[in-house]
């Protein structure tokens, strides 16, 4: 009967689920050692509890941590990332796991799953993610829910079958609550800066392109962003996908300039200062790449205010993209001056290009290694020939088209002098072949030019109406700056395979070899039937989710709270909050209150109560001290047939109630 | 000035909480607040929101306000647990000086039992009650051991810190009663006395025990039942005993030799718990109190009452 209350203690079933759950949740990012690790920390729990010891002998617990540590330490060196304290932390928790020995041990061990499943957040916000961590949350509550239950004689498993629903129910209340203080909690920036390193081993380009780093890419069908367009989707052949710009050539590989990168910060947007725009607009919800750089249609304005804008035009992140990141773009299409330049069909124009002067030759910067020797004399050839900068670009486009040029994934290896080779000798490139090679001829002749990256592209969904942008339609074009014109895009790779532009990447290239073969199961495969509605369900799911819940930030909020309370002022939101909790406060009172009279009155007493209260309506009134029997028997006569039969069988129902035999 | 506040908020607290023996949890007399792992668990909260707000994380901050609500709610969930809860108890009872006393509380609970009930003296000596089935539990509530007179029962916290322990609802229950602490019995040799004549009278009981045997029948107490000639011969029996109407014994103050007044009275009780135990008659005398010669349990009592308040004021 009497029991100390600290000596209780979980089963090894219910730690094992946590901490499977846990697994299942870092797996993604966490080493194979650790998880292993985690596992025999598992089966020494396991064996302490079978021979009824609290904690698992000093010496092994001792080696155990030395152990670990040392190979964390070797492992991950001093290399502060996310995931390396993610790592520690899940490391450092399941220590605990050999040594809970007390109600107080419980408690440190289920805290620290619960901030890991937090911390989980930082590197998976699907929705399949979130339902793990629901998981996780409930068999921790099941965890403290146990040690604070005191001893229960059915057994903790029948308890919980009977309990849980009520719990249930009453946690439920909690939704309301959530969302209030999901929707109107003031998002506030960064209060100190924290390094968010991660490894870079997540697929996308990276901020350097030598020939044949795009078509790895192409490997992969990823999902690079998605984007919904307010107004009508622009045609294919218009989706450029700003990403990089890429001005540094060393002969073989395009980077971005050091003077470039220090050149970052332009101007910052403030939160909601864009908001209530009603020029057209589009907004991306970026798949982490763990990067800075974003995409962007030409003619674009960030309306976010998590981007800066940089030097050339480039938008930024103010943080790297370690989740998937909103953001949104007012896109004044007639920006984009559509000329056309029938010499050169995918010309356009550009605006706001330039440098700062410090940086003007930049553009103009070449290799000065002594490679490519062959290509800087067939450029200089041409100069004497040709003076005009656009004649001369449009001859060189030209060449792509009319000589042998192929498009191809799987061009052949170069040497060290890529553009010659590329040039004069195979022939054979993808988009990084042609655009780097432009780019090099045009600045060998004078005419500031420079690689961009980016997608080009995507596959629309037509249901849910947002365009997918796929790693596989990564693509690198030219900028270059005509004296005429001023800068314009001129896509190498057009001139050699039109229909890369026109219709996509998928479409073109069904059927080559080396498109795809990294992944199996990739969309392609599924593009037909049922699978294929189904990819595009799950796909909009997981959009809606992050959509609305995943990239909830300080814009979003400041228009729902602009749309419900007229303006934005903290003071109305703190009114706000005051007067939901008082709500919630004063409604739980009232429902104490109102529990003091359950189980006064059975069913049946109810019925006939109501019923009574009915009847005096109608002028039938109970007298005081007056029998229900009584009562019918006196004022039968008086009521119609339909009102006494019911009257009747109240009675009946309520003396059965009171007094019958079953009871 | 510290003693002096906390002196006066213990007088407005009895004060708000008088003694009786019938208590009814409501929300006059129920205590609620955060225990230390509800401090720790809001600590780990503003840890995540504090994560969510640096990596700018929705999912962060909607599984920190999951949590909190789940806090907030346990507030609530911990008080309904024992609400309504309805505790009585026995008027009175007693137990000898130095050893644990037992005291029965009667838990009652329309509709629904709680759960992670404790009760106990202080924070560090709690047990927990465990509700069977619905409706009614006895519990027995094993108290310190305490000195010789009337035991005052102690403020007994009852609390429950269900269902996530984050908080605890607690409650005082000033129970209106008290324990009668006998002295601790312990055999004390005693002056050989004409009145008494302890010996012969050990061997009267032993001669008649061997003669007298009667067959038992149901209003006989149980004590004096032969359970060796039941498992020899299958016959209920008891011993009769004849001499206990004209030999009865006086247990006297000046008896002993020891000058301890404390060593006195125990050595009293345990004399008196021998008699009682082989159901002689016998008598008390004691300074300020003489209890004629009778036999049976309330006589016992009576007498052990009788030593236990000896001396003792209210």
């Amino acid at each position: 009967m009497q029991k100390r209350i600290n000596e209780q203690k979980l089963p090894f079933i219910t730690l094992l689920i946590i901490v499977v759950l846990q697994l299942i949740s870092h797996a993604s990012h966490s080493p194979s050692w650790l998880i292993a690790f985690v596992f025999i920390l598992c089966i020494f729990r396991f064996l302490a509890d079978k021979n009824y010891r609290h904690t698992t002998p000093f010496l092994i617990r001792f080696f155990l941590v030395c152990f670990s540590t040392t190979v964390f330490f070797l492992y991950y060196r001093l290399d502060f990332t996310v995931e390396m304290a993610s790592s520690f932390l899940l490391m450092a928790s399941s220590l605990k796991l050999i040594e809970i020995k007390t109600k107080k041990d419980t408690l440190i061990f289920v805290y620290a799953m619960l901030y890991l499943s937090a911390v989980s957040f930082l590197f998976d916000q699907a929705l399949l993610h979130t339902l793990l961590q629901i998981c996780m949350i409930a068999s921790c509550l099941y965890a403290l829910l146990r040690i604070n239950t005191g001893h229960v004689s059915v057994g903790y498993r029948d308890f919980f079958r009977q309990q849980w629903p009520s719990l249930f129910k009453a946690l439920m209340l909690a939704i309301p609550l959530v969302l209030i203080c999901f929707l109107f909690f003031p998002r506030i920036s960064p209060l100190w800066s924290i390094p968010i390193k991660t490894d870079n081993a997540k697929t996308g380009f990276s901020d350097r392109m030598s020939p044949g780093d795009i078509a790895s890419l192409v490997k992969s069908s990823e999902r690079a962003f998605r984007v919904t367009f307010s107004g009508p989707v622009p045609k294919k052949s218009e989706l450029y996908w700003r990403g990089l710009v890429l001005d540094q050539f060393d002969g073989r590989v395009w980077t971005q300039a050091q003077n470039s990168i220090s050149n970052l910060v332009k101007y910052k947007i403030d939160p909601g200062s864009f908001y209530d725009t009603d020029k057209p607009f589009y907004q991306i919800m970026l798949e982490p790449h763990k990067q800075r750089w974003l995409f962007a249609l030409e003619g674009s304005q960030a309306s976010s205010s998590n981007i800066v804008l940089s030097d050339m035009g480039e938008f930024s992140l103010k943080t790297d993209a370690i989740q998937a990141t909103h953001y949104k773009m007012e896109y004044r299409k007639d920006d984009i001056s559509e000329l056309k330049y029938p010499s050169i069909p995918s010309l356009v124009v550009l605006s706001d290009k330039d440098r700062t002067d410090s940086s003007y030759y930049q553009d103009l910067q070449l290799p000065n290694n002594g490679t490519n020797t062959q290509t800087q004399e067939y450029v200089s050839g041409l100069n004497e020939k040709i003076s005009d900068p656009y004649v001369l670009l449009n001859f060189l486009m030209k060449q792509f088209n009319d000589e042998a040029y192929y498009y191809t994934l799987k061009p052949p290896a170069l040497g060290d002098n890529t553009v010659d080779e590329f040039l004069f000798d195979s022939k054979q490139g993808f988009c990084a072949h042609y655009a780097g090679s432009l780019a090099y001829m045009l600045r060998l002749s004078g005419i500031p030019a420079r690689v961009i990256v980016g997608y080009q592209g995507g596959e629309f969904n037509q249901k849910s109406e947002y365009l997918i942008v796929h790693q596989f339609d990564a693509h690198a074009w030219v900028e270059a700056k005509l004296p005429s014109l001023g800068w314009v895009r001129v896509d190498p790779t057009s001139m050699v395979s039109p229909e890369r532009i026109l219709n996509g990447f998928e479409d073109t290239m069904e059927g080559f070899s080396g498109f795809l073969e990294g992944s199996p199961f990739s969309s392609l495969m599924l593009r037909s039937g049922m699978l294929s509605w189904l990819r595009l369900r799950m796909d909009e799911l997981n959009f809606n989710w992050q959509k609305w819940v995943v990239n909830y930030n300080q814009d979003e909020q400041y228009g729902l709270v602009k749309n419900v309370f007229g303006e934005f002022s903290l003071l109305k939101i703190g009114l706000f909050f005051v007067y939901c909790f008082l709500a919630i406060f004063f409604g739980m009172i009232a429902y104490i209150w109102l529990t003091q009279f359950k189980g006064k009155y059975t069913y049946a007493e109810k019925k006939y109560i109501i019923w009574i209260l009915i009847l005096a309506r109608f002028g039938f009134k109970r007298r005081l001290g007056e029998t229900p029997r009584a009562f019918l028997r006196r004022e039968k006569n008086n009521m119609n047939g339909f009102i006494a039969s019911v009257t009747e069988n109240k009675t009946q129902a309520l003396e059965r109630d009171e007094y019958g035999s079953d009871k | 000035m510290r003693q002096g506040i906390s002196e006066r908020i213990g007088q407005w607290l009895a004060s708000k909480s008088p003694r009786a023996k019938y208590f009814v949890l409501s929300r006059h007399n129920i205590y609620i607040f955060p225990t230390s792992a509800g401090f720790a668990f809001l600590g780990l909260l503003l840890l995540m929101l504090l994560t969510a707000i640096n990596y700018q994380s929705s999912l962060i901050y909607l599984f920190t306000f999951f949590l909190s609500a789940i806090f907030f709610i346990s507030i609530w969930l911990c008080f309904l647990n024992i609400l309504g809860l309805e505790i009585s108890s026995s008027a009175s009872g007693y137990c000898y000086a130095g050893e644990a006393s037992p005291y029965n509380l009667n838990f009652r609970r329309e509709n629904k039992v709680p759960f992670g009930l404790s009760v106990g003296e202080d924070k560090q000596n709690m047990c927990s009650v465990e509700f069977v089935n619905q409706g009614l539990l006895e519990f027995t509530l094993m108290l310190p051991p305490s000195t010789r007179g009337r035991y005052v029962l102690p403020r007994l916290r009852l609390e429950s810190r269900f269902p996530f322990g984050f908080i605890v609802a607690w409650t005082w229950l000033k129970i209106d009663a008290e324990l009668i602490v006998y002295p601790k019995p312990v055999f004390g040799a005693r002056r050989a006395s004409g009145h008494t004549g302890s010996d012969t009278k050990y061997s009267n009981q032993k001669g008649d025990e061997l003669t007298d045997i009667k067959a038992y029948r149901p209003s006989d107490p149980g004590s004096r039942i032969l359970w060796k000639k039941l498992a020899a011969k299958d016959e209920l029996v008891i011993r009769h005993f004849d001499f206990v109407s004209h030999d009865p014994s006086w247990l006297r103050w000046g008896d002993y030799e020891t000058g301890n007044v404390e060593d006195k009275l125990s050595h009293l009780c345990f004399d008196i718990c021998r008699l009682s135990a082989s159901n002689d008659l016998f008598g008390l005398d004691m300074p300020g109190k003489q209890i004629a010669p009778n036999c049976g349990e309330n006589h016992k009592n009576q007498c052990l009452i009788a030593l236990a308040l000896y001396k003792i004021v209210n």
